[in-house]
């Protein structure tokens, strides 16, 4: 047998009879062509506006795209914290607070301010100690202290102001900052001068009055000319402003 | 101009009527189901996509330029019908499940091979099962076969061939096209 002959009988063997079918189907198409074409005509009307709409569609959602990006980048920066680089640093923040330092006019009495219980000038959790001058060409020199409390974690910045002229005291050693404002020779070795002084509580000093507290020692100095009535501020991280005057010292 | 199961339809004027359309598409329908049954092998299949068809030919049958193709064009059509049910069977679920054995009692052997050649037809590629079933079950000369094939003569009877050689790997392929 052929191959032609075989798949005539494969395929014939179960095919369905056809009897009927043709006008079946004949019948049925002929019933729903003028439906179809009415859908036809319908389609072929809404074509056009479909395609319009389409592209329209296309276009808005490519315009809030742009616009919705633009919007959220804009959201962003508004609500974004600032840079890292541009965070206040915690001296920054302590830099900003003003000075509140009195300022006296000439005649005016040094508002001097007692020592407290332990023989010191101001309250915890930073206190001033009073120490020792020396003089030179310059002006005079001091060398108090500044007790902490062990448990601060911050950064202390003392500022410290003749009260009757406005000359700012100057500080020297490791713990000065801030702009050098003038150079000296003292004990010998040339030093920088500069405006403030910064203790960083979390690498205190070894040497302490007693258990709790850290003593810092210090060298502030005055420029010859000046007054003896010197206001101290201290400004502590997590602590209010701390304003004391120390009895004067004699020039 | 577009081209439709390799025949060239133009755009012609008026339309025709659904009564000759009726007419016209009668004749069709048998062929178009022997077509439609043998690539889907599922009867209620095989009559969905040619009344599918015939509602594609309606609405391009007005642009076809040489009515003599009408055959040929309107089984191309099925055929494409016939891919398109194919694809789709995974989405709509259409079963093309013919069973393969037949209990035919009265001739068990025949109905074995014949269950057998209609499973290896089956696994022809649509092209090639097109051409196998247009040449060998509606016996379509090759001219006619390749323009419903949309392809050359000389690629539709290689076409052929080869599918053949996958059928009757046994048997020279001019033994099996007799």
């Amino acid at each position: 047998m052929s191959l032609r002959t075989d798949v005539h009988t494969a395929f014939d063997e179960v095919a369905p009879s056809t009897f009927g079918m043709p006008d079946r189907v004949v019948r049925t198409v002929v019933a729903e062509l003028p439906e179809r074409r009415r859908k036809e005509r319908w389609f072929v009307r809404l074509r056009a506006p479909l395609s319009l709409v389409a592209v329209l569609l296309l276009l808005s959602i490519a315009v809030g795209v742009l616009v919705g990006g633009r919007v959220a980048r804009d959201w962003n920066a508004f609500t974004r914290p600032a840079p890292a680089g541009y965070q206040p640093t915690e001296l920054e923040r302590l830099e900003a607070r003003p000075l509140v330092l009195p300022s006296l006019k000439a005649g005016d009495t040094c508002p001097e301010t007692p020592l407290n219980q332990y023989g010191l000038y101001g309250y915890w959790p930073v206190l001033g100690a009073p120490g020792s001058a020396v003089s030179s060409a310059w002006g005079t020199y001091w060398y108090p202290a500044v007790v902490t409390d062990s448990r601060l974690t911050g950064l202390v910045l003392v500022r410290a102001r003749d009260l009757q002229s406005g000359q700012p005291v100057i500080f020297v050693g490791n713990s000065a900052t801030g702009p050098v404002v003038g150079t000296d020779t003292l004990n010998g070795v040339l030093i920088q001068q500069r405006r403030d002084l910064v203790l960083d509580t979390r690498h205190p000093p070894l040497n302490t009055l007693g258990p709790g507290s850290y003593t810092w020692g210090i060298t502030a100095g005055r420029a010859k000319g000046g007054s003896a009535c010197i206001g101290w501020q201290i400004d502590t991280t997590g602590y209010p402003t701390e304003v004391f005057v120390p009895r004067q010292i004699p020039t | 101009m577009e081209q439709v199961a390799g025949v060239k339809v133009l755009e012609m004027p008026g339309a025709v009527s659904e009564h000759d359309f009726g007419d016209l598409l009668r004749p069709l329908i048998e062929p178009g189901f022997r077509l439609a049954f043998a690539m889907l092998r599922d009867p209620q299949a095989a009559e969905d996509v040619v009344q599918e068809a015939s509602f594609t030919a309606w609405r391009k049958v007005a642009r076809l330029n040489d009515p003599s193709r009408l055959r040929a064009w309107f089984l191309g059509v099925v055929a494409n019908k016939c891919r398109n049910a194919r694809r789709g069977k995974w989405k709509v679920g259409v079963t093309l499940g013919l069973p393969d054995e037949l209990s035919v009692v009265s001739n068990e052997e025949r109905s074995m091979q014949g269950a057998d050649l209609r499973r290896a037809v089956a696994r022809l590629d649509h092209d090639d099962r097109l051409v196998v079933v247009l040449y060998f079950y509606l016996d379509m000369p090759l001219d006619e076969v390749a323009l419903i094939a949309g392809s050359s003569v000389a690629a539709t009877r290689a076409r052929l061939y080869r599918s053949v050689r996958r059928l009757r790997p046994d048997v020279a392929v001019q033994e099996a096209l007799k």
